[in-house]
């Protein structure tokens, strides 16, 4: 019967989605109100815009951004965290300076990159690189201070280098702490891609959002907000999958335990 | 008689708040080539603190260790070590083959070579096959024997156990003694084991050292008379077997 | 602290001698005396209050939507897997979408930044409710029922208890993120505010004033989530920090 179990596992967790979108459709149908327009005109704006035609003009464009700001702030996360995890004097001076950083909202920080940057691609990058760094980066100190120290002294007995003591043993075991950063820097990254877009304009799926809220066109205002709710959902659950993939190893310790 | 470990005058202090404290005062004590030799004595007397100097993990304040002539400083080539806490000391993101390679980097070799003494060390524990598990889908004496596996795979001219019996469960110690004692007549590895079991310090050791004192010494040093091979069922039942766990047990009691 | 001074420091000679002296780039100097100035202007005063006010309110009212529906949902097995989608759809996507919306219904206004606030918190803080409030011990549930305890009396004495530390961790980030986010929606959306002033400054090319308000900003971050700490010290003690 395992199939009827998660048969109505599935139905208990939709009902209320599908009704929901089932009360708008039809609250909206006759709706005269400009700012909230039948769902079914939305709709049928969002498949003419969205699936696919205005992919390579706006959405490529900011995946291409996030993607290539992001994985920037991954690399130095982690080698910078690595490094100055491993060594016990850098980290006293370097955290408060990285607390500071971090305590500054990251689509704040999108005003100074315009003035560095000017308001083109770079300067997107650059804003969501920096504003992604900062979680990856403490989380992989912190990870790599954390070792456990049996495992640092069996490795030291056997004669492990340093480095790659530091590369094949810190930070892999440091995993489960570093991935939480790389979650909440893909979470900013993402915020910052549509800030960028927002205060940058150009092309974007936010510069086309707000482009399209200024021109008072609200179809393609909706469609855009639709859009980007149902991108941001759709890379979180990918990262969940690729977290809980390469996370295997600690799960099933876990289970164990 | 070659000495492979030479324990000289060592004495460990440690700076508390409250002052200084003495754990090891004056340990002296030669670990010939090829013996077993376990290290007991009262919970905290310090045994896991001579461990630790012994592996080269920290320096004595006074004496010092020497390995086949020459005073270590850090820890030196050719030891292996095997501790209690497996889950700690076995990397769970690693399967078991890439566990061993990991402390077979220092040796260069090549990549055949390494794949033979995964191979070969993980059937000398009998964990044939497992390469590509990884450690904690395996039990807790399976994951010791990869510890050990790991250990014999490094060819090592000594090897240091902390308490590597007292996290599995009582039948599985005696399978694990076991295997000792085949890796030791196989091997004859230089070993030197801290434990809190008597009986197993007694089934399984050359000799037997006992500390005892705050601050510790050696107390005593019983050579273990009991010929090899030696067995679970008959070597416990023998009468010499339970003398001198009794003389042990005795002086780790601080009575006699 | 000395790093800080250092990195002051650094970037006061990068910018007015190293490559980037003759770019718009202000340098520290010019920063710090703008932040200074800042100070004593009447409207960053004004324009705290109207983001503290902002964050404030909209954390207020989602508090009051999301711990009784949270305490609700966490009663029924059925509503919390009902509502869990849902809930966890709204709460991972970023406030900042809905963003376009708010603007066309609300206007560049106090309320816009209140409903965005309350928004943006509100889902989270109800699931973490729900969690905590069906974490309660089932040995003392069982024990209450035994006794005739009703469901209110269940709640009160053992639910809300258990709760306690789960809504404490949600009302702490809550609050952080209260911050945040009325700060976003001036900046991208022309409520009034310390985001509208940061904005304005970037767009009117007034660099050096961009960076002290980023910096301002920086500093009210680190004494709001320092306060948050404290109070959270002295209310609910019994937590750790």
């Amino acid at each position: 019967m395992r199939i009827g179990h998660r048969l109505l596992a599935v139905l208990i967790g939709a009902w209320l989605p599908v009704l929901l979108v089932y009360l708008w459709w039809s609250a909206s149908a006759e709706s005269t109100n400009p700012y909230f327009p039948p769902l079914s005109r939305i709709w049928s704006r969002f498949l003419e815009l969205w699936v696919f035609a205005e992919w390579p003009t706006h959405v490529l464009p900011s995946l291409r951004n996030l993607a290539l700001g992001y994985a920037i702030a991954v690399v130095l996360g982690l080698v910078l965290g690595g490094l100055v995890g491993a060594s016990r004097g850098a980290g006293r001076y370097v955290e408060p300076l990285i607390d500071f950083f971090r305590s500054i909202p990251a689509v704040a920080t999108v005003p100074i990159f315009i003035i560095v940057f000017g308001l083109d691609a770079s300067m997107r990058v650059a804003a969501i690189s920096v504003g992604a760094l900062w979680p990856i980066l403490l989380a992989t100190m912190q990870g790599v201070r954390a070792t456990d120290p049996t495992l640092m002294d069996t490795v030291r007995v056997f004669g492990v280098s340093r480095t790659a003591t530091l590369w094949r043993v810190q930070v892999p075991g440091a995993a489960p702490l570093i991935f939480s950063g790389l979650q909440i820097g893909l979470q900013i990254a993402f915020v910052v891609t549509i800030a960028s877009e927002f205060l940058g304009s150009g092309f974007g799926i936010g510069a086309f959002t707000l482009i399209a809220t200024d021109s008072f066109l609200i179809l393609d205002a909706w469609t855009g907000v639709i859009l980007m709710g149902l991108l941001g959902y759709a890379i979180n659950i990918i990262f969940d999958g690729v977290e809980r993939v390469s996370l295997r190893w600690y799960y099933g310790q876990k289970k164990l335990a | 008689m070659t000495v492979e470990i030479s324990i000289r005058n060592v004495s460990m202090d440690f700076p508390t708040p409250d002052g200084t404290k003495h754990v090891l005062d004056n340990v002296s004590y030669d670990v010939e080539e090829h013996h077993f030799v376990s290290i007991v004595g009262p919970s905290g007397v310090g045994k896991t603190t001579l461990l630790r100097l012994l592996t080269g993990l920290m320096k004595p304040t006074g004496g010092e260790i020497a390995v086949d002539g020459a005073t270590i400083s850090g820890p030196p080539k050719g030891l292996a070590v095997v501790l209690q806490d497996y889950t700690r000391s076995l990397m769970p993101w690693l399967t078991i083959e890439k566990n061993i390679a990991l402390t077979l980097r220092r040796q260069k070799l090549g990549k055949a070579e390494i794949r033979e003494r995964i191979a070969s060390s993980l059937e000398e524990v009998g964990l044939a096959g497992s390469e590509k598990s990884f450690p904690w889908q395996m039990s807790g004496g399976m994951q010791q024997r990869a510890s050990i596996a790991r250990a014999l795979a490094t060819r090592p001219k000594i090897l240091v156990m902390d308490e590597p019996f007292a996290s599995v469960d009582a039948q599985t110690r005696f399978d694990l003694e076991d295997l000792v004692l085949k890796v030791r007549s196989d091997f004859g590895i230089t070993t030197l084991m801290v434990t809190h079991d008597i009986d197993e310090a007694v089934y399984l050791s050359d000799e037997i050292v006992v500390l005892y004192g705050k601050p510790a010494q050696v107390r005593e040093v019983v050579p273990v008379d009991i010929p090899f091979p030696r067995s679970q069922i008959d070597t416990r039942n023998a009468q010499r077997f339970a003398e001198l766990r009794t003389h042990v047990y005795a002086m780790v009691r601080g009575l006699g | 602290m000395v790093s800080g001074l250092l990195a002051l420091l650094l970037w006061q000679v990068l910018a007015s001698y190293g490559p980037i002296s003759d770019s718009t780039i202000p340098t520290a100097g010019e920063s710090l005396v703008s932040l200074w100035g800042l100070l004593w202007e009447p409207e960053t005063w004004a324009s705290l209050w109207a983001t503290m006010q902002m964050a404030v309110i909209g954390f207020v009212i989602a508090i009051a939507i999301a711990i009784p529906v949270g305490v609700l949902i966490g009663l029924s097995r059925f509503a919390y897997r009902s509502t869990k989608f849902t809930f966890d759809f709204f709460k991972v996507i970023p406030p900042i979408v809905i963003i376009p919306i708010t603007i066309l219904v609300f206007g560049p206004t106090i309320q816009m930044g209140v409903f965005l606030v309350a928004f943006s918190i509100v889902f989270a803080l109800a699931i973490q409710t729900a969690y905590g409030v069906r974490d309660a011990d089932p040995v003392l549930l069982d024990t209450m029922r035994a006794y005739g305890l009703g469901t209110v009396m269940q709640v009160r004495y053992a639910r809300l208890p258990s709760a306690a530390p789960f809504i404490a961790v949600g009302l702490r980030i809550s609050a952080s993120a209260a911050l945040i986010v009325s700060v976003v929606a001036g900046l991208l959306g022309g409520a009034p505010g310390l985001g509208r002033d940061l904005q304005l400054a970037q767009a009117g090319g007034q660099s050096a004033r961009t960076f002290a308000l980023v910096l301002l900003l920086g500093i009210l971050g680190i004494l709001v989530s320092r306060g948050i700490t404290i109070l959270q010290r002295r209310i609910a003690f019994w937590i750790p920090a």
